[in-house]
C-alpha cells in the first residue's frame, strides 16, 4: 500500500507540476494568426516583398478565371460533361437554369478584390519606381478585365457588376447592362496597355512559365490587346478587333500554339492540370464532334479530333453517354490556353470576314484548316452562311474545351437552336446564366438576372 | 501568484470558528441491512442530525454511535439506498433499520460547482445523470452510443455505422449556428478533446480538386469523434449539464451544455476483481437494393451503349451491396478492473482491449486502455486523488462519404448496375468477393472510375491514436470544527493524444491514375493538448441543528488547448513504393490552432432546513479566441429549489425549483483574423486576398436561460415525475452570412442577431414492483425544444444547402432551423416550365424526442430494453437522389398511382423544383438496445471457484430494429435517418440540423454475448 501510495503522490505531482510548467502556459492572450498572413500586410502600406507577392497571386486569379469557365460553359455549348457527378447533368439539361451557388462571381470578385488592394497601395509602396509601378498597375488592370470579361459572357443581357472598389458594408454596386461591361472592359484593357507602355522594361515580379514569352511589360502587352481583341469580337466591333490584333502577337506565320498560357506542376501547393482524365471517367467530351467533324485528304477526320479526343468505354448519367475521351490535355501539367496565336488567327478572320474583306479571311482560315486541322484549305468563297459555318466549325475545333467559346459563338450569331442535345430532341439550351444566388439574396430589389431561364428546347 | 494571494483572502475572510459546548451523551448501536436480501449494508453513514458526530457500519453492518442524552433524529445514508432519517427517543438504545435500494437515484449527490455538489431532492436544475450499471449493459462502441436515448433534452444521433462510432451530441436544442455547438467533456475535472480529424483522404479521391497538399478539413469524410476514445467501463457516472443556467460556472465554453464524467475509484476494502470477456457480431440494418432491368433498352437507357454487352435477360443480379457490406464479423472484448485498498490509500483500475471489425471488407476499429486511479491520505488534512489513462486506438473505417469522383464505396453502389459482378478473380479461378493476400484479377468497372471491392481489399487507412489522460487532485482540509469546515483543493490535469493516420492507395487501384499521378501515401499526424489547472476554495458552514447549510466557494481556472495537424500527400509513388520520399509529387500543410482562457469563479449555495436551497455565482472570463483578448465577460447564475415533504400516500414529496443563468460560446479559433491566402502557380508564389472576411469584433456569444420545473415523488418514492421547461436566448450570435460575391468577400463572421429557445421535458421514473426476488423499473422521457430567430441585423441568408436541394434559412421571426426550399406552384410541377417559388417546408429539429428505459429482474434474470424515438426532423437522402440519377433505383419502374409515371422517372423530374423528394421526414422508432442476462448461481460457480462472488452471462442487441413509418418518418428503404455526411469541419451542419445523408458507412445491428466474473 505504501508503494501505491508513493504512486498516487507522484503521479499527482507530476500531473500539477508539469500542467503548471508546461512552457506553454503562461503566454500572452494576443496570438497572431500562427496558419495564414493578417489581410492588414497588403491593405496598410504594403512592404515591396507583399506587393510583389499580391501581384504574383493575381496568376491563380487567371488560372481559376479560366478553369472555372471551361467546365460550366463547356456544358452549355455542348462541348463536353462532366460525367463523374450525375447532379451536374441532370441539373442542366433537365430543368430550367435557377439562381445558384457562385456561377463564378466569386471567383471573379474575389481576385478583382486582390487588383484593386494592388491598385490603391502600389502608389504608396516606399522605394517602387514610378514605372515599376505602372508596370504592376498595367498588369493589374489585364487580370481585372480577363476576369470582368469572362463573368460577362456568361451572364450576358442580364449584367454584371463593375464598379468593384467600395468600402465593405456600403451600398452594394449597381449592376450594369452587357454594353457598359463590355465598355468597361475594353477601356480597362486600354488603361492596362497605357500603364504597361510606361512600365519600362521588366516586371518588378515574377510569371509563371507559360506566361515566359510575355514577361516585359512590353509583351504583355500585345496579350492583354489580344485579351480586348475577343472582348470586342463578342460585340461585333470588327473595326476595334483589328486595331486590337494589330497591337498583340498575331504571327500569321508563327507557330499555332504561341501565346500566353496558364502553367500547373506537381510542386508542393500547387495543383495539377484540372481536366486531364487519361481514364475517361470524367470529363467526357461531346460525341456529336465525331459526327461534325471533316476529313482530311486522306479519309482520316480532322486532325484537331484525332489529337484532342480518345475513344473510351460509354459513360452514362442521366441519360448523358459518351464514349469521346477528352485529350486535350493530355498529361497532368499541361498548361491551359489564356489566349493563344490560333485564336488571334481566327478573330482576325472574323474581323475581315465582316468588314468586307472576305479573301482575308479565307485566306486566315485556310492557314487554320491546313495547319491545325490537316484539312485541305477552301478553294473559294463558300457564300453565306457558308463562310460563317466555316468559321464556326474551325473555332470549335480549333478552341475546343478552352473558354467556352462554343456556347459563346452559337449564342452571338443566334445559332443556340442548332445544338443537338446530349439526349436527344426535348433537352434544355441556355442562352444565358442567371446571377449568382448569393447575390440575389442580398439585394433588396431583384435584379432582372435573379430570375430563371427556361432556355428552348433542342429538336435535335 | 495570483492564486496565493486569492486563498489568503479566502482564508482569512473564513476563518473564524464556533464552538459547540459539550454535552452528556449516550451510545446508539444497531444493525443496518438491506431490504429484501436482509443483507448487511457496510460502510454505510449513520449521524446524528444537527451534530457532527457519527459513524460508518462495519462488515457485519453493526455501527456504534455517541448521541446526546434527548431525542435525536438520526440519518443512515448509503450509495444506492434511500437516505432514511428516523427519530430516536432518549430511552432508546439500539436500532435496527432496513435500506431500501434506491432504483430512482433520488439521494444520489449531483454536481453544482466546480468542487461542490448538492443532493439531487435538492437540486434546483434539470440535471441528467446516467449511473454505472446504466453502462454494463449492451456494449457499445462508444459512450454517447451508451447514452443516445436515455435522456431528455438530450439528443444524441450516431454519424455511421462505422466501427469505432461517432455520434453528434445536442443538448437542448440549437445554441449556436456557427459557433461551436457540441458541449464541452470534462473527465475527472480534465476538459478532454472531442475534436474530429480526417485522414486526408481527399488527397487521394480528388474530391477537393487536384491541389498539391490539401490540408482543408473536408467535413465529409465521417472521421470519428475523440470522445469515442474513452473506456465506458471505467465510468462511474455521468453528469449532464443542459443548459446556462446549470453549466454557469463554466464560463464562457458551456452554452452547448458539460457533460461531466467521473471515473470509479477504490473503495476501502479488500481487492474485488471483476473480469468480462464479450464475444459480438453485426449485420447491416438497411439494405438500398438496385434496380431489375427487364430488358436490354433499359439498361442501355440507364447505363450507356456497354450496357448491352454485359446485359442477358433473365440475368442472376449481383448485390454489390452484399459483397461490400455483407460481413458478420466476429468482435470481442476483454476487460478486468481491480479496486480496494486501506483507509489510507485506494486503487481502481481497469483494462479493456477491444477488437471490432466491421461489417464491410477490411475495416475495424480496436482498442486497448488501461487507467489507473489511486487515493492516498497525507494525514488526516491533505488527501491526493490522482488517475491516468492511456489509450491505444487504431482502425480502418474504409472510404466513405461523398467524393465527387466515384471513388468512395457507397459512391459506386447507386452507379453500379447489378447485372456486372465486380468480383474479382482469385488465383483458383474463383470468382470471390476477396482473395486472399491482396491477389485475384480486379475486372475494371466499366460504368464508374473505381471497383470498390479493389479498393476496399487494396487500400489502406490506418488511423491510430496515443492518448493519455491525467488528472491529479490535492485536497486540503484547512480547517474543520463542528460547524466550519474551509477545504482547499487544486485540481488539474492534461488531455494529450497524438493522432496518426497513414493512408496508402497503390498504384494497382483502378482509379489512381487519374491524375497521372499512381500510388499514394497520404501521412497525417495529429497532436492535442488539452491542460487545464484550477485552484478552489468550499466553505462549508452547518450551523447547529442543521437548519442552515451554507457551501461557498470559489476558485480561478486557467485553461489551454492546441492542436496541431500536419500533413505530407505523396503521389505519383515510384514503383509502387509507399514512402513519402519515392514519390513524384508532394504536398505538404500544417494547421495550429491554440486557444487560452483565464476563469474565476464564485458561488454560494445556500440549504435552509434541507428544503430551501438558493444558489448565487458566477464566472468572469478572458479568452484569447475573442478579438478583446483584455475584455473580461461575466456570466452570472441564481437558482432556487424549494422542498415540500407531504404527509400522504401517494404524494410524498413535491419540489419546485428555478434556476437562471448565463453563459459564453467563444469564437471559433481563428474566426477573428482576416488573411490574406497563399498561392503556387507553377512556382511562382503570391499573396491573395482570402475570401472569407474576419470577425474583427469576435466575441463570444451569450447565453441566458432561465428553466423551472417541479419534481414530484409518489407511493414511497416508487414514481418520480420531473417537469422542466426552460427559455434560453442567445445573444451576440456568431454567424456567418454569405456576402454578395461582387463585393470581393464570400462570407463574413460576425457577432449579432437573437435566438430564442423554449423547450418542456418531463421524465415519469417507475418502479412498478420492488420486491425481494422481483424488480421493474421503468423510465420514461419526452422533450421538445423550438426556436426562433427574434433579430437579425442582416437580410435573412441560407445558412446551409441551396434552394434546388434544400437549405436552412436563418430568417427573423422563424424557427432557426427551418428548412426551405424551391417548390412549383401546384399544376405546374410536371409542365414544360414549371413555376418555380421559395418556401419554408419544415424543420430540421425534430418535434419531439422521446424514448423509454426499462428493467426488469426477476430472480437471477434481467432484461433490460432501450427504445429511442423522433417524431419530426428532416433528412437529404443524398445517395437515393445518385439511384435515381443513375435510374437505377429499385422501384424505378413501379408506377406512381397518382401521375401513372414510374417512380424513378417522376422523382427525377420532380427533384429540383421539388426538393421534398429527397428531402424526407426522419420520424423514427428505434430499439436501442435490448438485454437479457442471467445471474449464475453460486453453487455453480463455486464448483469452477469458490472466490467466485458472482457471474453473470448476458446476451444484448444494439439497434435491433428501427420504425420508420409509425411516428410519420418517411425516408426511403435502405435510409438510416440518423446517418450524416456533413459532419466535421465546421459544426454548422450539426447547429442548424441540415442533415444530409449520402454514401455513408451502412449503419449495423450488433449482437453480443457476455461472461462477467466478480471475484
Amino acid at each position: 500500500m505504501k508503494i501505491l501510495g508513493s504512486l498516487a503522490v507522484l503521479i499527482g505531482s507530476v500531473t500539477i507540476v508539469s500542467t503548471c510548467t508546461d512552457e506553454s502556459l503562461i503566454q500572452p492572450f494576443d496570438i497572431p494568426n500562427p496558419n495564414q498572413p493578417s489581410l492588414n500586410a497588403l491593405l496598410d502600406n504594403p512592404t515591396p516583398s507583399v506587393l510583389q507577392a499580391a501581384a504574383q497571386g493575381l496568376l491563380e486569379g487567371l488560372r481559376q478565371g479560366t478553369d472555372d469557365r471551361i467546365q460550366t460553359v463547356g456544358h452549355y455549348g455542348r462541348e463536353g460533361y462532366y460525367l463523374a457527378v450525375a447532379r451536374t447533368v441532370l441539373d442542366e439539361f433537365d430543368e430550367p437554369l435557377l439562381p445558384a451557388g457562385g456561377s463564378g462571381w466569386a471567383t471573379t470578385y474575389t481576385f478583382i478584390q486582390t487588383s484593386n488592394a494592388i491598385l490603391n497601395a502600389v502608389g504608396a509602396v516606399e522605394g517602387m519606381p514610378a514605372q515599376e509601378q505602372e508596370a504592376v498597375r498595367g498588369w493589374a488592370k489585364t487580370v481585372e478585365a480577363f476576369l470582368l470579361h469572362g463573368q460577362i459572357r456568361q451572364q450576358d443581357d442580364f449584367g454584371i457588376v463593375i464598379d468593384t472598389d467600395r468600402p465593405r458594408g456600403g451600398e452594394l454596386a449597381p449592376i450594369v447592362s452587357k454594353a457598359e461591361a463590355f465598355s468597361y472592359i475594353a477601356q480597362r484593357y486600354d488603361e492596362a496597355a497605357a500603364h504597361l507602355s510606361a512600365g519600362g522594361s521588366s516586371f518588378p515580379f515574377e510569371l509563371s512559365e507559360g506566361l515566359e514569352d510575355f514577361n516585359t511589360p512590353a509583351s504583355m502587352r500585345q496579350v492583354a490587346m489580344g485579351l480586348k481583341a475577343r472582348a470586342l469580337a463578342e460585340i461585333g466591333d470588327y473595326p476595334g478587333v483589328i486595331a486590337a490584333l494589330n497591337q498583340s502577337f498575331l504571327d500569321i506565320d508563327g507557330d499555332l500554339a504561341d501565346g500566353a498560357w496558364n502553367s500547373y506542376s506537381t510542386q508542393t501547393g500547387d495543383q495539377t492540370t484540372p481536366f486531364f482524365d487519361p481514364s475517361g471517367f470524367q470529363y467526357l467530351l461531346d460525341t456529336m464532334l465525331v459526327v461534325d467533324a471533316q476529313t482530311q485528304p486522306d479519309g482520316s477526320p480532322d486532325q484537331r479530333l484525332l489529337d484532342k479526343t480518345f475513344e473510351t468505354s460509354y459513360i452514362t448519367h442521366t441519360g448523358v453517354t459518351s464514349n469521346l475521351g477528352n485529350g486535350v490535355y493530355p498529361t497532368n501539367t499541361s498548361p491551359i490556353p489564356l489566349i493563344k496565336n490560333e485564336e488571334l488567327i481566327l478573330l482576325r478572320a472574323e474581323a475581315r470576314m465582316f468588314t468586307g474583306n472576305r479573301a482575308g479571311a479565307i485566306e486566315d482560315l485556310n492557314v487554320i484548316r491546313t495547319r491545325s486541322g490537316g484539312l485541305a484549305p477552301l478553294t473559294g468563297d463558300p457564300g453565306d452562311p457558308g463562310l460563317l459555318d466555316e468559321l464556326l466549325y474551325n473555332r470549335r475545333y480549333s478552341l475546343l474545351w478552352e473558354f467556352g467559346h462554343r456556347w459563346v459563338d452559337m449564342r452571338r450569331f443566334n445559332r443556340l437552336d442548332q445544338f443537338v442535345g446530349p439526349r436527344g430532341p426535348g433537352d434544355r439550351i441556355f442562352s444565358h446564366v442567371p446571377i449568382a444566388e448569393d447575390e440575389c439574396q442580398q439585394r433588396d430589389f431583384e435584379p432582372t438576372g435573379c430570375q430563371q431561364v427556361d432556355g428552348i428546347r433542342t429538336t435535335r | 501568484m495570483k492564486a496565493n494571494r486569492l486563498v489568503g483572502v479566502a482564508l482569512a475572510m473564513l476563518f473564524f470558528a464556533a464552538s459547540s459546548a459539550e454535552a452528556q451523551l449516550r451510545t446508539i448501536t444497531g444493525t443496518i441491512t438491506q431490504e429484501g436480501t436482509g443483507g448487511p449494508v457496510v460502510g454505510a453513514q449513520v449521524s446524528v442530525v444537527g451534530t457532527n458526530t457519527g459513524g460508518l457500519t462495519n462488515a457485519e453492518g453493526l455501527f456504534s454511535i455517541e448521541a446526546p442524552a434527548a431525542e435525536v433524529r438520526i440519518r443512515i445514508e448509503y450509495i444506492g439506498f434511500r437516505r432514511v432519517e428516523l427519530v430516536v427517543a432518549p430511552d432508546q438504545q439500539i436500532l435496527q433499520v432496513a435500506l431500501q435500494e434506491d432504483v430512482l437515484l433520488l439521494d444520489e449527490i449531483v454536481v453544482t460547482g466546480q468542487a461542490t455538489g448538492v443532493a439531487k431532492r435538492n437540486l434546483a436544475n434539470a440535471v441528467g445523470t446516467v449511473g454505472a450499471e446504466e453502462f454494463n449493459k449492451a456494449p457499445a462502441s462508444s459512450i454517447e452510443q451508451m447514452l443516445a436515448g436515455k435522456l431528455a433534452g438530450v439528443n444524441i444521433q450516431q454519424n455511421s455505422g462505422a466501427p469505432g462510432g461517432g455520434s453528434r451530441v445536442r443538448l437542448r436544442g440549437i445554441t449556436s449556428i456557427i459557433g461551436p455547438g457540441e458541449p464541452l467533456y470534462v473527465v475527472d475535472g480534465v476538459i478532454v478533446s472531442n475534436a474530429r480529424l480526417d485522414g486526408g483522404i481527399n488527397a487521394v479521391s480528388l474530391a477537393q480538386g487536384r491541389r498539391q497538399g490539401q490540408i482543408a478539413s473536408s467535413e465529409q469524410m465521417n472521421p470519428r469523434n475523440r470522445i469515442t476514445d474513452l473506456n465506458p467501463d471505467i465510468i462511474e457516472r455521468v453528469e449532464i449539464l443542459k443548459g446556462a443556467s446549470a453549466a454557469a460556472i463554466y464560463g464562457s465554453k458551456a452554452s452547448n451544455g458539460v457533460i461531466l464524467i467521473t471515473t470509479k475509484r477504490g473503495q476501502t476494502g479488500a481487492p474485488q476483481f471483476t473480469a468480462r470477456q464479450g464475444f459480438g457480431t453485426a449485420a447491416r440494418a438497411f439494405t438500398f437494393d438496385s434496380r431489375y432491368f427487364q430488358n436490354q433498352a433499359d439498361a442501355v437507357e440507364a447505363f450507356g451503349p456497354q450496357a448491352a454487352t454485359h446485359f442477358t435477360p433473365g440475368y442472376e443480379p449481383v448485390s454489390l451491396e452484399d459483397q461490400l457490406s455483407g460481413r458478420q464479423p466476429f468482435q470481442w472484448e476483454t476487460s478486468a478492473t481491480m479496486s480496494g485498498g486501506t483507509d489510507d490509500t485506494r486503487y481502481f483500475a481497469s483494462a479493456l482491449v477491444r477488437h471490432e471489425p466491421g461489417i464491410v471488407i477490411n475495416t475495424f476499429s480496436d482498442k486497448a486502455s488501461l487507467r489507473i486511479n489511486l487515493d492516498q491520505n497525507l494525514g488526516s488534512r491533505l488527501s491526493l486523488q490522482t488517475g491516468a489513462e492511456v489509450i491505444r486506438t487504431k482502425s480502418d473505417r474504409g472510404m466513405f462519404g461523398n467524393d465527387n469522383s466515384g471513388t468512395s464505396y457507397y459512391f459506386v453502389v447507386p452507379h453500379h448496375p447489378n447485372f456486372f459482378d465486380l468480383r474479382p478473380t482469385c488465383p483458383d479461378g474463383q470468382k470471390r468477393v476477396r482473395c486472399e493476400d491482396g491477389t485475384g484479377v480486379y475486372p475494371v468497372n466499366p460504368y464508374v472510375a473505381s471497383n470498390p471491392l479493389q479498393t476496399a481489399a487494396l487500400m489502406r487507412r490506418d488511423e491510430s491514436v496515443w492518448r493519455i489522460i491525467s488528472s491529479g487532485r490535492v485536497n486540503f482540509e484547512a480547517f474543520a470544527s463542528s460547524s466550519h469546515n474551509l477545504r482547499l483543493s487544486l485540481n488539474g490535469g492534461v488531455d494529450n493524444f497524438t493522432q496518426k493516420f497513414d493512408l496508402f492507395s497503390p498504384p494497382e487501384l483502378h482509379f489512381e491514375d487519374d491524375d497521372g499521378l499512381p500510388g499514394s501515401r497520404v501521412l497525417s499526424y495529429a497532436h492535442g493538448i488539452n491542460a487545464n489547472v484550477n485552484l478552489n476554495a468550499v466553505h462549508t458552514f452547518n450551523s447547529t441543528g442543521g437548519m442552515i447549510q451554507s457551501i461557498a466557494s470559489a476558485g480561478l481556472q486557467f485553461e489551454r488547448e492546441e492542436l496541431n495537424v500536419s500533413r505530407t500527400a505523396a503521389k505519383g509513388l515510384i514503383g509502387g513504393t509507399p514512402n513519402l520520399g519515392a514519390a513524384v509529387s508532394v504536398g505538404v500543410g500544417d494547421v495550429t490552432n491554440i486557444i487560452q482562457d483565464l476563469g474565476f469563479f464564485a458561488q454560494e449555495e445556500l440549504l435552509i432546513n434541507d428544503r430551501l436551497l438558493l444558489t448565487v455565482g458566477g464566472r468572469a472570463d478572458r479568452s484569447s479566441a475573442n478579438a478583446d483578448t483584455d475584455k473580461i465577460h461575466l456570466y452570472p447564475k441564481a437558482a432556487v429549489s424549494y422542498r415540500i415533504p407531504m404527509e400522504n400516500d401517494i404524494l410524498n414529496e413535491i419540489k419546485f425549483r428555478a434556476a437562471f443563468g448565463q453563459t459564453g460560446n467563444r469564437p471559433g479559433f481563428g474566426q477573428k483574423y482576416s488573411n490574406l491566402q497563399t498561392t503556387n502557380v507553377a512556382g511562382v508564389g503570391g499573396l491573395v486576398i482570402d475570401e472569407n472576411a474576419g470577425n474583427v469584433d469576435a466575441r463570444p456569444e451569450r447565453q441566458t436561460e432561465l428553466e423551472a420545473g417541479a419534481d414530484a415523488q409518489f407511493f414511497g418514492g416508487k414514481m418520480l415525475f420531473e417537469g422542466t421547461v426552460f427559455q434560453k436566448n442567445i445573444q451576440d450570435l456568431l454567424l456567418q452570412r454569405t456576402l454578395a460575391p461582387s463585393t470581393g468577400f464570400e462570407t463574413e463572421i460576425f457577432n449579432g442577431g437573437e435566438l430564442s429557445v423554449w423547450g418542456l421535458e418531463t421524465t415519469l421514473s417507475i418502479v412498478p414492483i420492488q420486491q425481494e426476488n422481483t424488480t421493474w423499473t421503468a423510465t420514461m422521457h419526452w422533450s421538445m425544444n423550438r426556436s426562433e430567430v427574434t433579430d437579425l441585423p442582416v437580410p435573412a441568408f441560407l445558412a446551409r444547402g441551396s434552394l434546388t436541394q434544400g437549405a436552412i434559412r436563418i430568417e427573423e421571426g422563424n424557427s432557426a432551423t427551418q428548412w426551405v426550399a424551391n417548390d412549383t406552384v401546384p399544376g405546374t410541377g410536371l409542365s414544360d416550365n414549371p413555376q418555380v417559388v421559395v418556401r419554408a417546408q419544415g424543420d430540421g429539429e425534430p418535434r419531439w424526442l422521446a424514448g423509454i428505459t426499462s428493467t426488469v429482474q426477476h430472480r437471477a434474470f434481467t432484461f433490460a430494453a432501450t427504445l429511442d424515438a423522433q417524431k419530426g426532423g428532416m433528412i437529404n437522402l443524398g445517395t437515393w437522389r445518385h439511384w435515381d440519377g443513375q435510374r437505377n433505383a429499385y422501384d424505378h419502374d413501379e408506377i406512381d398511382p397518382v401521375t401513372g409515371i414510374r417512380k424513378g422517372v417522376l422523382r427525377r423530374q420532380l427533384s429540383r423544383v421539388y426538393p421534398r423528394t429527397y428531402t424526407r421526414d426522419a420520424s423514427y422508432l428505434k430499439l436501442r438496445e435490448v438485454q437479457v442476462s442471467v445471474d449464475v448461481p453460486s453453487n455453480l460457480t463455486d464448483r469452477v471457484w469458490g472466490e467466485i462472488t458472482s457471474a453473470r452471462i448476458s446476451f444484448s442487441a444494439r439497434n435491433l430494429f428501427t420504425d420508420q413509418s409509425l411516428l410519420g418518418g418517411d425516408f426511403y428503404q435502405g435510409s438510416d435517418p440518423e446517418v450524416a455526411n456533413y459532419n466535421s469541419g465546421t459544426q454548422l451542419a450539426n447547429n442548424v440540423q441540415w442533415t444530409r445523408e449520402f454514401a455513408g458507412y451502412p449503419s449495423s445491428t450488433s449482437f453480443w454475448l457476455n461472461f462477467d466474473l466478480t471475484f
